[in-house]
């Protein structure tokens, strides 16, 4: 459609917040429109008004270009489509007479969150700064650590009504450039009226039909993100959204914690990701374990321990499996709510929750002590990998029905069917669990067992074999 | 269903199922067979096994990227490979069914379960079915997960039994001659020849350096290791042996040394019965596979059919027919194990020659050598119209687009392939005057 002031005004009638004000300079009639409530006033007056109000000559669209070029971003729309979609971006435009072409000048001033330290991923010592919800300021604290050419980001806009923009970031030579491809058409072909955050965009990058696995990393740290990319992965900012999503993603990254980089020395690293891993299976399994143990096979515990736990389920009213649901039921209700309750609030329901709820169940035997306890170990297990939490609270309660009607059996045969699945998952090429299975030497050098940054180096000439979907012979 | 797999996976399925599914009955039933002298047979047994895993390995390297099924059918013709892969799928099922029972049997009797046949057999379907679905390849993952839990496992109970061993139990060695070993070893041959299944992934393999001895060392690693736990359950069992079922739980009970310790060592029991669904998941894939060659199957959903008619019969078989002594009666003692000679020693031994002779047949090769595009193997996949690559062979006649783009005659490609082979004069005339009729219409 042609560029029509009229029609353009017409369009946005209904808008309270749209300023209107025309100048008059050398007998030329021009027309500044702008949002108030998305324009700063104050870029108006230095990037939009002085300018225009210091030509010499009559103005015209290139007049103004030349005047306004270096004192902000701004460009030439012709047509009331491209100019709507701009006006809507915080853009001031300015009508000419006698032009069919209008200027929009980047006048925005949205508030913004500063650069401040993520509440979810804090580390002992590195860097503290985090994304936050403007896409260009993420980009540019990812470009501050990428001081390279390399570094390309591809602008995609997503959304019908909120035309959002989504920009992915890469390495060229390092990332895939097939995923790269991939992930750029996956995105293009998002058809929803609106993306408000990163998890919209990772929902349709998430190949697991199930989605019950993460394939999608979510990242709040610029570092690293950029550490990510180094490692030939690929990074989709999205406007309004603190998260950066990075791809392919494996099972291995969340084992993996910023300290461990930072503070641990391999060493400890190594030890932190093993506890990890028992916290994973502690977790998802001790409660199955502890339920088959009672029911099936209790000849396996030591005799002494036997005794003890004969003498604390004792009396108790309900049957070990059921005992065990409702602990890990409890447990569950008293996360939610205190994810939902005021930080100061939350405080004292976790105590109310763990010692006064806990011990007085046991007190008025409703529950037996080593089932509470059993309970506990394997809620605070769930949080190793914060990011994995409700995967794990559903696995959890799978495996202890498993282990409450078909025994230690039943518990194998979850496993097997669990390690089954996820072995099947690929992302862009990638196995999820790579380089586990498929081994792949090179990567396996910061899986479990983390060798010194220097061999690492070495070890990888390029980006990580399994980010590439290359596996080892 | 995607079915290549790497040689570190198969180093480590070699293993697996060599030593998976040999620590249940069967020392015990071996013990039937040839008394003490049972460790024996198995290693005869293991030796002959090892014979014919060279042939087979021999006849992955002469391969040129072909299956079993276009191997067979090249050689014995369409029919003969059908009859071949009939009896493959029933040996592979047979198997995994009497281990499977025996397995339900262990879980009875050691891990006071109470269960049924349907309870126990069908969320073992379920997670084997799940991965003979996904083929070779997420067997092979599933294996390096695995492994070094069933490894340390086995190890572990391997090795504190040992100091209750009485190896004299063992001696005199070959007391009732050579004979009974001999007699022991060919009644229990149908529970070896595990490495039949490699068969099966033949042009699915990648073989480089050294994979012959790598994957033959993983064969007697995983037989040396079958061997010693039986050695060590002759040795703590003595002549009691022949009566024991479920030989690995027996082994492990002798762990149980104070009553302040727990029976812990069934976690490793639990653990090593894994071994077991991933041999059962490997041989019920090659049964899928045997029955989709029989049947020219070649999609998902007819897997899936394949599959389920295998479940069907693993859930009713058991419960209408007395299996393990059909098994034991029949296969063991019977004539029935001669039956499976064919698939188990026959086809492996003769596998090098068949595939000489298929690779000789088809040449696959020498078409991509000899394509006037010079960009052959892209020459192949790009033919339009009439390019078709059932057993390496091009037929018909039509457009070859080359990697260059440049289009080229089909018939120049096919020129070196089965056509070709007819180089008498009347086939050149023939093709002469085909020609010349080209070129007038």
């Amino acid at each position: 459609m042609r560029m029509n002031k009229q029609q353009f005004l017409q369009n946005f009638s209904e808008f309270s917040d749209l300023k209107h004000r025309t100048l008059k300079v050398y007998g030329s009639q021009l027309d500044v429109i702008y949002l108030d409530t998305m324009c700063a006033s104050d870029k108006i007056t230095d990037f939009v008004a002085k300018p225009i109000l210091s030509l010499d000559r009559k103005p015209t669209v290139e007049n103004c270009m030349e005047k306004i070029l270096f004192g902000a971003d701004c460009l030439i729309v012709d047509n009331l489509q491209d100019a709507s979609k701009e006006f809507l971006d915080g853009k001031t435009l300015i009508f000419f007479q006698d032009d069919e072409r209008a200027v929009a000048v980047d006048t925005k001033g949205i508030e913004y969150r500063a650069v401040a330290e993520p509440p979810t991923s804090r580390v002992t010592k590195g860097p503290r700064e985090g994304f936050n919800e403007n896409v260009k300021t993420n980009v540019m604290l990812l470009r501050k650590r990428l001081k390279t050419a390399d570094f390309k980001v591809q602008n995609v806009t997503v959304g019908d009504k909120t035309n959002t923009l989504v920009s992915v970031c890469y390495i060229k030579d390092l990332a895939d450039k097939k995923t790269v491809k991939k992930i750029v058409g996956k995105i293009k072909q998002i058809k929803m009226d609106g993306v408000l955050d990163s998890s919209y965009i990772a929902a349709y990058l998430d190949p697991d039909r199930t989605k019950l696995f993460k394939l999608v990393g979510s990242i709040e740290k610029p570092d690293v993100v950029a550490s990510k990319l180094l490692e030939g992965r690929v990074a989709v900012v999205v406007d309004g959204s603190p998260i950066v999503l990075t791809l392919p993603y494996t099972f291995i990254e969340d084992m993996q914690s910023p300290d461990d980089y930072y503070y641990n020395t391999p060493q400890t690293a190594t030890i932190a990701r093993i506890l990890r891993l028992i916290a994973m299976v502690f977790a998802v399994m001790l409660p199955a374990i502890y339920v088959a143990l009672q029911l099936f096979h209790y000849q396996m515990l030591p005799s002494k321990f036997l005794l003890t736990i004969i003498s604390s389920v004792q009396g108790i009213p309900f049957p070990p499996l059921l005992e065990m649901l409702v602990v890990i039921l409890l447990f569950d209700i008293l996360r939610e709510a205190n994810a939902r309750m005021p930080q100061i609030a939350g405080l004292s329901l976790s105590i109310v929750g763990a010692i006064i709820l806990g011990d007085a169940a046991v007190q008025a035997g409703l529950l037996s002590a080593p089932a509470v306890m059993i309970g506990a170990l394997s809620g605070i297990g769930l949080y190793a990998m914060p990011d994995n939490t409700m995967l794990f609270t559903l696995l959890r309660l799978a495996f202890t029905i498993l282990g409450g009607t078909i025994g230690i059996i039943g518990v194998l045969l979850g496993t097997m069917m669990v390690v089954s699945y996820v072995v099947s998952l690929e992302d862009f090429g990638t196995p999820y669990l790579a380089p586990i299975a498929p081994s792949i030497s090179s990567d396996k050098m910061d899986a479990i067992v983390k060798k010194p940054i220097e061999e690492l180096q070495q070890a990888r000439e390029h980006s990580a074999l399994s980010v590439r979907g290359k596996e080892e012979d | 269903m995607n079915n290549s797999i790497k040689q570190t996976q198969l180093i480590l399925l070699m293993v697996l199922v060599i030593a998976g599914g040999k620590f249940l009955s069967l020392p015990g039933l071996m013990a039937q067979f040839a008394g003490r002298d049972s460790w024996i047979s198995m290693t005869l047994l293991f030796v002959i096994d090892l014979v014919c895993l060279c042939f087979v390995l021999w006849a992955i390297k002469l391969n040129k990227g072909k299956q079993l099924n276009e191997i067979l059918t090249d050689t014995l013709s369409p029919v003969g490979a059908k009859i071949i892969f009939a009896i493959y799928a029933v040996f592979f099922i047979l198997r995994i069914m009497g281990g499977l029972i025996d397995t339900m049997d262990l879980v009875l009797s050691s891990l006071s379960v109470v269960t049924n046949w349907i309870a126990f057999i069908v969320p073992m379907l379920i997670v084997i079915g799940f991965n003979v679905l996904k083929g070779a390849r997420n067997v092979g993952r599933l294996a390096q997960i695995f492994f070094f839990f069933i490894f340390i496992s086995v190890l572990l109970i391997l090795f504190l039994s040992y100091k209750h061993a009485d190896f004299s139990n063992l001696q005199p060695y070959v007391a009732d001659g050579f004979g009974v070993v001999a007699k022991g070893a060919l009644n229990a041959s149908f529970w070896f020849s595990d490495c039949v299944f490699l068969v099966f992934l033949m042009g699915s393999v990648t073989t480089n350096k050294l994979f012959g001895i790598k994957i033959s060392g993983a064969f007697v690693f995983g037989a040396i290791l079958t061997v010693m736990l039986d050695i060590v359950f002759l040795s703590l069992f003595g002549m009691l042996a022949q009566y024991s079922t479920s030989a690995l739980a027996k082994v492990s009970g002798f762990n149980l040394t104070s009553s302040s310790y727990g029976r812990l060592d069934w976690i490793f029991v639990v653990i090593w019965l894994s071994s077991i669904v991933i041999k059962s998941i490997l041989f019920l894939w090659a049964a899928t596979m045997s029955i989709s060659y029989i049947f020219n199957v070649k999609s998902k959903k007819g897997y899936a059919i394949i599959y389920g008619v295998i479940c069907l019969a693993f859930i009713v078989m058991p419960l209408i027919l007395p299996l393990e002594t059909f098994i034991d009666d029949f296969i063991c003692q019977g004539v029935g194990k001669y039956f499976f000679f064919s698939v188990q020693y026959l086809i492996p031994l003769l596998l090098p020659l068949l595939t000489y002779l298929s690779n000789k047949k088809s040449k696959p090769q020498s078409l991509q050598e000899d394509c006037d595009c010079n960009q052959n193997a892209d020459c192949m996949q790009r033919m339009e119209g009439a390019a078709t690559r059932g057993n390496g062979q091009i037929e018909g006649s039509g457009n070859c687009l080359c990697k260059d783009g440049a289009p080229s005659d089909a018939r120049l490609c096919e020129s070196n392939g089965k056509q070709d082979d007819k180089k008498g004069l009347f086939n050149r005339v023939k093709r002469l005057w085909k020609k010349i009729t080209a070129k007038k219409a």
